[in-house]
């Protein structure tokens, strides 16, 4: 609104008057205005013919004439500046200014040339990874050169071959954001990368390019010897979806790391979806610790919710399969929330029908929960006359006793 | 004969008070300058944000996940709006961990109502001992909120249960009554990435919201409350904060992340044990632990202080309120040094080990000692006629004047470098307040360190303290 009222016309004509009668503050001030226009107007159709007006006012040679020389922060501040105007002129002067040894400087480009997202800046981009000064984060580094390389990706694959190992990082994180297939052959070799950092990175870009191809190298890497490279291989292999590694995220639930066991039950759940057969198998291999990680990780998107929901479709088979698996479940000890699913759940029917699950087990103690919900204000009436009449009130009378007992 | 034995007790009580008064006022300016120094860079680099989320879109997918762990007891009236305000943050990869330690309000109630909770079979991902965690619970409504229900075991046990539970490679650990400033992640995250492999904690900087317009759990025009004790916690604050953490900061000895701000790496936390529930401070102890693991591992980690990570949280605003959450405190420092007595003054353990801790013990514990011989003693040898007048003065002058300088320097630091009360009159009654802080207010300040050391002497720091007594005063 400011900015209307100070430019109403955004022509480059009207900007170099208001510029060149504007005081060293105002101009700075004028600055910050056209940014923030420049910003809010984004992808408007008018964006193009501000930026126009912004390059050819004057206001963007000062820029590249204070880039070029003066003090550093006045030359990161027009590094910066540039950034938000897309011009030849600019993304060669930043190019040139990637070289400079001030490490405020570098960053300043490196943002800049992200955002303007040309290709042109790319050699430079690559070149400053390459010396990567330490003041520059590696995911910053990784996400300008993932922007200029949108359109020439292959032109990453330098980094992927370079002596350090912080370039190739660097180098397959790009990647893994451009996610572009014809770079694959050259990712899959990456996979076999002596740094472990690399290996991981490049499970997640061949993750993001999702070819099926890709799911040996993710097998691989799925048993490589660093247990961080192992969970990265099996979120790639989840993305995927692909069944090929159903068996490599099956033996993965008995890892010995907790994270790795966890991303295994992520990735079953991706590839096979939350099936009864997958949760009757691992408790049939007998291990809790397996157990445990795969309803943890399933439980956080809505696996019990959803086998419980199940009690109330027509389909008889796909209702027995759900009663089994919740009648194997129960023995297994999983009842806290089922328990409060008798409260909750939105179907009475449902509800009742779980209560009779419920009761049926073994446990004292899940019997001893259920009289106690029965006992609850928020407990529907029916749900409990239903516990009331499948499970028999033993503590009644032990209470009664035990209450008689203490008053003598 | 009594002459003889007053005079070698005035000669003790000088050196004593000439060796306190010296090194104090040497380690303060000393403080000061880094700490200036250290703003002045800090001001400089922070002007391009490396993981500028506006900057570059890929840094949104790049940047790693962090949990925000929440423990709440008795929440009920802040609870809603501050996880709302959470979730509303800046920062999008984030994942909310409420951990209600054993409310006896409607805390778990507001937030089940509020955000569709319902119970799930999760078991903890982490081994940190913590009391008996009831329920998990996830939202149907917010797949980024997940709330533990436990037995009451302190906020360290909580934040124990918190980080159990939590996914990510970050935890940041506040509180529940404290508002975030939208950026304030990503400015924290700012100083981990800027060194990644050695920065395992960093902690923000604690501004009082009294009196500040807050709207839907953000804080939109910070304001100064006319209040006695906010105005002058307010000047402690920026002057423990910005001519005191930011000098330690520099030379990797803080010792202080606020419980109400921190961010840590979980896998260093876990490493060493996670917070310690026999402590009062657990915010405290637990970095004294990170830099003792550290030493003595013969690591590189490092933990420091971001300026611009802002956290809003609600003053005490009666002297009754503020003596318990600073008698607290003091307790708490008496525990962790007691604890880790063994780090003062060894060289094994650095800086924290020759100047952080020995600072802790000297001028922290031993300051009221100090201060309160100077009450009895400087009277009774003046009346003895012991004391030579003009020198009393001057020392007391330049006491006076040395203390001051921190708290001007640390509103100037404000002002200039991260400014938040942008009204003329907030700056104001920051710069007079600073001139009789010393009239008053530190000898009430004396008086609660003192009875704080007498609690612990004589065992009266009773472990009921840990079950958040204090944690529920913030609010007020």
């Amino acid at each position: 609104m400011l900015a209307n009222l100070l430019i109403p016309s955004w022509d480059g004509e009207t900007l170099r008057d208001v510029w060149s009668s504007s005081r060293q503050s105002d101009r700075e001030t004028l600055e910050e205005i056209l940014i923030a226009h420049r910003q809010a107007l984004l992808e408007a159709p008018e964006s193009k013919g501000f930026e126009q007006a912004v390059v050819s006012s004057g206001i963007f040679e000062q820029w590249l004439q204070q880039l070029r020389d003066g003090r550093v922060a006045r030359r990161v501040r027009a590094a910066m500046r540039l950034g938000y105007f897309h011009d030849p002129r600019g993304v060669a002067a930043l190019v040139s200014a990637a070289e400079d040894p001030s490490p405020e400087l570098a960053l300043a480009v490196v943002l800049s040339l992200g955002r303007l997202k040309d290709p042109v800046g790319l050699p430079g981009l690559i070149r400053l990874t390459r010396r990567a000064p330490a003041v520059i984060p590696d995911l910053t580094l990784a996400a300008a050169l993932a922007a200029c390389a949108e359109s020439c990706p292959a032109k990453l694959v330098s980094l992927l071959e370079a002596p350090e190992e912080r370039s190739r990082v660097i180098g397959v994180w790009a990647i893994s954001e451009v996610a572009d297939s014809t770079v694959l052959p050259q990712l899959r070799h990456a996979a076999w990368d002596s740094f472990p950092e690399v290996r991981a990175k490049t499970a997640r870009a061949l993750a993001r390019i999702s070819d099926p191809e890709s799911v040996e190298a993710l097998n691989e890497l799925a048993r490589d010897p660093v247990w961080f490279v192992r969970v990265r291989a099996l979120d790639a292999l989840g993305r995927l979806h692909a069944p090929a590694g159903e068996a490599t995220a099956f033996a993965a639930l008995a890892d010995k790391v907790r994270e790795v066991r966890y991303r295994a039950a992520y990735t079953l759940r991706q590839i096979a979806g939350m099936e009864s057969e997958i949760v009757l198998k691992v408790l049939a291999a007998g291990s809790r610790r397996d157990f445990n990680s795969m309803i943890s990780e399933w439980e956080r998107a809505g696996f019990l919710w959803r086998v419980v929901g199940e009690l109330s479709v027509r389909d008889w088979a796909q209702f027995e399969e759900s009663r089994n698996l919740l009648r194997a479940l129960i023995a297994a000890g999983v009842t806290r929330a089922l328990m409060d699913f008798v409260l909750v759940f939105p179907d009475l029917k449902v509800r009742l029908r779980l209560v009779r699950l419920l009761a049926e087990a073994r446990a004292a103690q899940v019997r001893a929960d259920l009289l106690a919900l029965a006992r609850q204000p928020k407990c529907d009436p029916r749900v409990a006359a239903a516990i009331r009449a499948r499970v028999p009130d033993m503590h009644a009378g032990v209470s009664s006793g035990a209450s008689s007992a203490s008053g003598t | 004969m009594l002459k003889i034995w007053l005079y070698w007790v005035l000669v003790a009580f000088q050196a004593a008070v000439f060796f306190y008064f010296l090194s104090l006022t040497a380690l303060n300016l000393v403080l000061l300058l880094l700490s200036t120094v250290w703003c002045q860079r800090y001001k400089k680099r922070s002007l391009i944000h490396p993981i500028d989320l506006e900057a570059l879109e890929g840094l949104k997918t790049l940047v790693p996940p962090v949990t925000l762990i929440v423990p709440a007891f008795n929440e009920e009236r802040v609870i809603v709006q501050s996880v709302h305000s959470l979730l509303a943050m800046r920062y999008s990869r984030i994942e909310v961990v409420v951990v209600n330690d054993g409310s006896v309000d409607r805390t778990l109630d507001e937030l089940i109502r509020s955000f569709s909770l319902r119970k799930a079979e999760v078991r903890p991902s982490g081994d940190l001992p913590t009391r008996r965690v009831r329920d998990f619970y996830v939202s149907t409504v917010e797949p980024r909120l997940v709330v533990v229900d436990k037995e009451n075991g302190g906020k360290a046990d909580a934040l124990n249960a918190g980080i159990n539970f939590s996914q990510n490679p970050y935890f940041l650990a506040m509180d529940a009554d404290s508002l975030l400033e939208p950026e304030a992640l990503a400015n924290a995250l700012r100083t981990i990435f800027e060194d990644p492999d050695r920065v395992v904690a960093v902690g923000g900087i604690v501004r009082g919201v009294n009196g500040s317009v807050v709207d839907v759990g953000r804080v939109r025009r910070p304001r100064l409350l006319l209040n006695f004790w906010v105005v002058l916690q307010m000047i402690e604050y920026l002057r423990s904060f910005l001519a005191g953490r930011a000098g330690w900061s520099q030379i990797n000895g803080l010792l202080v992340v606020p419980g109400a701000f921190g961010l840590f790496q979980k896998a260093a936390c876990v490493k060493v044990g996670g917070y310690s529930t026999r402590t009062v401070t657990e915010d405290l102890e637990l970095v004294v632990r990170l830099h003792r693991y550290t030493r003595e591992h013969r690591l590189d980690w490092r933990i420091l202080f971001a300026p611009d990570a802002v956290c809003w949280t609600e003053m005490p605003s009666t002297a009754r309120m503020l003596s318990r959450q600073r008698k607290r405190w003091h307790e708490g420092l008496w525990q962790t040094i007691a604890a880790h007595k063994s780090m003062c003054f060894r060289p094994r353990y650095g800086v924290v080990g020759m100047l952080s801790f020995p600072h802790q013990v000297i001028h922290e514990l031993g300051g009221p000692l100090v201060e309160l011989l100077g009450v009895v003693l400087v009277p009774l040898f003046y009346a003895l006629g012991l004391l030579n007048g003009t020198a009393l003065v001057l020392y007391l002058a330049l006491a006076f004047f040395a203390g001051i300088l921190s708290s001007l320097m640390a509103i100037l630091l404000d002002q200039t470098h991260f400014p938040r009360h942008r009204f003329p009159r907030d700056t104001l009654l920051l710069l007079l307040f600073s001139l009789v802080e010393y009239f008053g207010y530190r000898q009430l300040f004396l008086f609660w360190r003192l009875a704080a050391s007498w609690n612990y002497i004589f065992g009266r720091v009773s472990w009921r303290i840990s079950s958040r007594t204090g944690f529920a005063t913030r609010v007020e």
